[in-house]
């Protein structure tokens, strides 16, 4: 635990990447923590090939999920949505560098993921009908 | 036993957390058990253990003598008889038992009130009968978020009066320490003259440790309790009914024990209360234990332990009113012990409830933060999450002067 306020980590909570709204963004996805009052809002622009070319987002929450919410985004860009849908918890824990979080705050370090896996709660931004019927 | 003995009497508070001696202010979601609970449990499964009532041997007949000793002492504790007792697992379970058996009094129309600040075991029971049942479900926001809403219940009784059949609400709220003003409650139904239709349901949780909270000087019809919040071994609560209340019930669980006679087709059930309401082999040594836990406070004694919880409610809302970026929710503890019960809740400005949490937790200083179950509370008042400290008998002004200089350290991390 003494490494969870590490430095990059704090730097992250205090200056999110990526934050903000997308303008052009094709889909919103939503997550929440109902125990502890934390939400985001996660803004993609996805192709027909289902990678995504942009991100961006915003919310409410505390260090953990705020940092891993902009440490995540960072690596978003150029990959597929799928690839993200298809990680395990421990995998996206790895990518953090959190594998060895306490399991009362996973769930603020997998907020985000959690909202890029919503699938089923997608809101489409503009048309992508063809996603919407997945 | 004195206040100051009673920081021996608890074992667990030995313990070092990241190297630093525990200072633990979660007593709000649950205390520590001192050493005469857990050797009462322990006994009671290395000498005493047998089903109860249905055996004719020596340690049946024990099980049973202990099994009826701490129903007895706890009924009496909350100021009824073993007759008006309903042992659960915990208040949560106590709600949800009234609430299905108050559900055949219900009628489209009726109307059922709450308050913003109640915990969701009391919150969402309700709210879901009423869905089921057509009532009007009313949740009156909180009097300029500190104290409990008498002036918005005297004025929705002027309208709804005729229709309004259960009033639910905590003793003591878990998150602003708000003491519920039950006599003024009583005193707006009498007004109208509309005491007798209304069920007044009191969630006792946060009260039991901290203040008397019996049947028999509250003007309530029911009062749940959690055992677990008052030194006693989780796993055990109950649902204390009053006389009238205990004429009008009937049994929503079936079962073993609470039976006279059955048929293929039909049964009969037990003519004795307590039997009735107990399907199942009951939790006997978390009864016990609780009894324990019963007699552990009353070596202390009321009168002592509000004088001196009263002292660490006001010195922590002062030490922490000193925390440039702390702010305090809920009311001010004023002079009178009533004012506020039990606990300290605050938000720190520009630093999340967890990280507070989690940096205090560093310095072996123990605090909830989060919701606290009050969703709606929260979200009313705009809060995030908020961090509490909460306080038991076994507390000391050296536990908050080490929580405040726990807080300093989450200026140094986050610089704010
Ligand atoms: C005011 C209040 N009511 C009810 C409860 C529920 O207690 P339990 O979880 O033991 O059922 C709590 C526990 O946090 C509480 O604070």
């Amino acid at each position: 635990m003494d490494d969870l306020y590490r430095e990059h980590i704090l730097e992250h909570a205090q200056h999110p990447r990526n934050w903000g709204e997308l303008p052009d963004a094709t889909f919103v996805m939503r997550a929440a923590n109902a125990s502890c009052g934390d939400s985001l809002e996660i803004f993609l622009k996805i192709d027909e090939a289902g990678i995504i070319k942009a991100v961006t987002w915003q919310g409410d929450g505390c260090a953990v999920s705020t940092a891993a919410a902009s440490l995540l985004s960072e690596k978003l860009v150029g990959s597929s949505i799928q690839k993200w849908e298809s990680m395990s918890a421990e995998d996206v824990l790895r990518e953090l560098e959190l594998l060895h979080i306490s399991p009362s705050r996973q769930k603020c370090a997998l907020l985000f993921w959690q909202g890029l896996r919503s699938g089923e709660d997608w809101a489409v931004v503009q048309g992508s009908a063809e996603r919407e019927q997945q | 036993m004195k206040v100051h003995e009673t920081q021996t009497q608890v074992p667990i508070l030995q313990r070092q957390i990241h190297g630093k001696k525990l200072v633990y202010l979660d007593n709000a979601a649950t205390t520590q058990k001192p050493e005469s609970v857990i050797t009462a449990i322990s006994d009671y499964y290395r000498t005493h253990n047998a089903n109860v009532h249905r055996g004719v041997h020596t340690l049946s007949d024990e099980s049973t003598e202990r099994y009826e000793q701490a129903r007895q002492k706890i009924a009496a504790f909350f100021g009824a008889r073993a007759d008006q007792l309903i042992s659960t697992r915990n208040s949560t379970e106590a709600m949800n038992l009234l609430v299905q058996m108050w559900e055949k009094f219900l009628r489209p129309g009726d109307v059922i009130v709450v308050t913003m600040q109640e915990h969701h075991s009391t919150l969402v029971p309700w709210q879901m009968v009423s869905q089921r049942t057509g009532c009007e479900f009313i949740v009156l926001p909180m009097d300029d978020q500190s104290t409990w809403p008498i002036n918005a219940f005297a004025e929705l009784l002027q309208e709804k009066k005729d229709r309004l059949r259960v009033v639910a609400t905590a003793a003591v709220s878990n998150v602003t320490g708000v003491v519920a003003p039950l006599e003024k409650i009583d005193a707006q139904l009498r007004k109208w003259g509309v005491r007798k239709n209304v069920l007044v349901a009191v969630d006792a949780a946060q009260s039991a440790a901290h203040m008397p909270s019996r049947l028999d000087r509250w003007p309530v019809d029911a009062l749940t309790f959690s055992g677990h919040k008052m030194y006693g071994p989780m796993g055990i609560g109950g649902l204390v009914v009053s006389e009238r209340l205990a004429q009008e019930i009937a049994p929503v669980l079936y079962g073993g024990g609470m039976i006279a006679e059955v048929r293929t087709q039909e049964t009969s059930f037990h003519e004795d209360f307590a039997e009735r309401f107990t399907a199942g082999t009951p939790d006997v040594a978390s009864l016990v234990g609780l009894q324990a836990a019963i007699e552990f406070l009353e070596e202390i004694g009321w009168s002592e332990l509000q004088a001196h919880e009263h002292d660490l409610v006001q010195y922590a809302y002062e030490q922490l009113q000193q925390v440039p970026q702390v702010r305090l929710i809920g009311p001010e503890p004023g002079a009178e012990f009533a004012s506020r019960v039990g606990s300290v809740t605050w938000t720190y400005e520009g630093v999340h409830a967890h990280d507070v949490a989690q940096i205090l937790d560093r310095s072996g200083v123990a605090v909830r933060s989060g919701h606290h179950c009050t969703m709606p509370l929260h979200t009313e008042q705009d809060w995030v999450a908020t961090t509490r400290a909460s306080f038991a008998v076994y507390n000391t002004r050296e536990d908050i002067d080490q929580l405040i200089a726990a807080l300093e350290q989450v200026q140094t991390i986050f610089g704010v």
